[in-house]
């Protein structure tokens, strides 16, 4: 008997998420019935403002939350299944790599946690730094890199262990324009390799270039999803998120 | 190895690389140094046959008074800046379970008890060596691993603190009101017995919760042992269960 082929890499099924905001148990509701799915392939982007849920989506993908109610899956899993197998890469929004390891040093230790000996480790940490391009730098100091160079080191600890879908968490944050070209290039890369790649960003004109399937966040709740071509019907993606988010 | 062994061991060397870029090296450091002043400054007292006996309580009160501070900030910051700067969670996802983490989080800090511990020892040896009072080496020895205890204790309360305040100054403040409690145990004895009703009751949880540091100083090593390891497992325990349920 062969297990059925999950059909999204990613779907979430009327979610919500509510946090307890102080010791006397006051919620605030991150996620209200959020329902979507991204294809196995694809690469996703969440968009919407400042709090609209963005973060939680990929915190709940990631199995480090857990849903208040409705149901999260990764390819057909709990995420927590999936992260505990390997098959999730995560870059945390201001994930601050420790300064003081180099960055050959960071992808060795986390590969070690991964569960890979010491000449494995050592070579996936050579492979990673070639693949976000600081095969150069890998002897740095991470507190002497620039802002782009350490976001590309918080890539490649996500790409340790290959997983089969890639969470990044407004990777491209504070880099200037030429490192969020290279940065892209990179993304785009691990999309061709038959990743699924989700991120969120506010940069609207690049992530409309680079994905193919879009969701539209806005106070918790979807306010569009769909693929590259239904968002060019709408008048692309500002336009989209200009309507939308006014409403 | 197994696997799970392999990984608590690359999570500890990990967690134990923090620590000591939170500028540790520098502390034993000093309190080494204060320990040589104090034994020096306690030399110009004529205390005859009871000098050995000065200079080790004078390395236990220093051992016991830093390692609470160690114990008090080093923990907390490892814990709170680790979620601070998300490198807590970049473990979590590389496969790290959240009970592995306390573990981590726990070895690493004992780690660094324990060479606050090899430092007063082997101060407070080349002082008695230095100062002509080789043969009283062994107890005083014994008396400063007996430091030890209380110390792991504490250790595992302030990571406990960690994740059940989640800030690194209410955390540091409940780790030294645990290590100032452990030392006034006694005190919550007698009020235990001199109270009744609920508020006897309440004395009588705080008896059980907060351990007893006189016990070091009067009980047998193993019992001592098995009392320190007993108190640091249960805050160990809680510390896995109350992370188990936090939002990260």
């Amino acid at each position: 008997m062969t297990s059925p082929t999950p059909v999204a890499a990613v779907s979430f099924a009327a979610v919500t998420k509510d946090y307890v905001t102080d010791w006397r148990g006051q919620r605030w509701r991150a996620l209200d019935q959020v329902s979507f799915a991204v294809p196995v392939g694809a690469l996703c982007a969440v968009v919407g403002p400042n709090g609209s849920g963005k973060s939680t989506v990929l915190k709940l993908g990631s199995g480090l939350t857990r849903a208040s109610s409705g149901q999260c899956l990764v390819n057909g899993r709990t995420p927590a299944v999936a992260q505990a197998d390997g098959q999730i890469g995560y870059l945390a929004e201001d994930y601050m790599v420790p300064a003081f390891f180099t960055g050959r040093d960071l992808l060795m230790r986390l590969a070690g946690v991964a569960g890979l000996n010491l000449p494995r480790a050592s070579e996936t940490a050579a492979r990673l730094l070639a693949t976000v391009g600081l095969q150069e730098s890998g002897n740095r100091r991470v507190g002497d890199c620039s802002k782009g160079m350490r976001q590309r080191l918080g890539l490649a600890q996500a790409l340790i262990g290959e997983p089969q879908l890639l969470l990044l968490d407004e990777p491209a944050a504070g880099l200037d324009p030429r490192a969020v070209e290279n940065l892209t290039g990179i993304i785009r890369a691990q999309r061709d390799s038959g990743r699924t790649v989700v991120l969120t960003s506010h940069f609207l004109p690049q992530v409309e270039e680079l994905c193919d399937h879009f969701v539209l966040l806005g106070r918790g709740r979807v306010l569009f999803t769909g693929s590259a071509a239904e968002v060019r019907q709408r008048g692309g993606l500002s336009q989209l998120y200009l309507e939308a988010v006014a409403i | 190895m197994s696997a799970r062994l392999q990984r608590c061991w690359h999570l500890t060397q990990f967690l134990l690389a923090q620590a000591l870029h939170q500028r540790v090296g520098w502390l034993l450091a000093t309190v080494a140094l204060a320990v040589l002043a104090g034994a020096g400054a306690l030399r110009g007292f004529n205390l005859g046959t009871e000098e050995p006996r000065f200079f080790t309580q004078l390395a236990l009160l220093s051992l016991l008074l830093s390692g609470a501070f160690v114990a008090a900030f080093v923990g907390p910051a490892l814990f709170c800046e680790g979620l601070a700067t998300r490198t807590i969670p970049t473990l979590l996802m590389h496969g790290a379970r959240r009970s592995e983490v306390v573990i981590g989080l726990l070895i690493a800090l004992w780690t660094l008890l324990g060479w606050l511990v090899l430092l007063h020892a082997g101060t407070l040896a080349g002082v008695l060596i230095a100062y002509g009072h080789a043969p009283e080496l062994a107890p005083a020895l014994r008396a400063v691993a007996s430091g030890f205890g209380p110390l792991l204790i504490v250790g595992a309360g302030s990571i406990l603190a960690a994740m059940l305040l989640g800030r690194a100054v209410l955390s540091t403040a409940a780790t030294l009101a645990l290590a100032c409690a452990g030392q006034l145990a006694p005190v919550i004895a007698f009020a235990q017995v001199r109270s009744s009703g609920v508020a006897q009751m309440g004395w009588t949880a705080l008896e059980w919760l907060v351990p007893n540091f006189a016990v070091f100083e009067t009980a047998s090593p193993w019992a001592a042992a098995t009392y320190a390891v007993s108190y640091a497992s249960l805050y160990g325990c809680a510390a896995a269960f109350f992370f188990a349920r936090r939002e990260l």
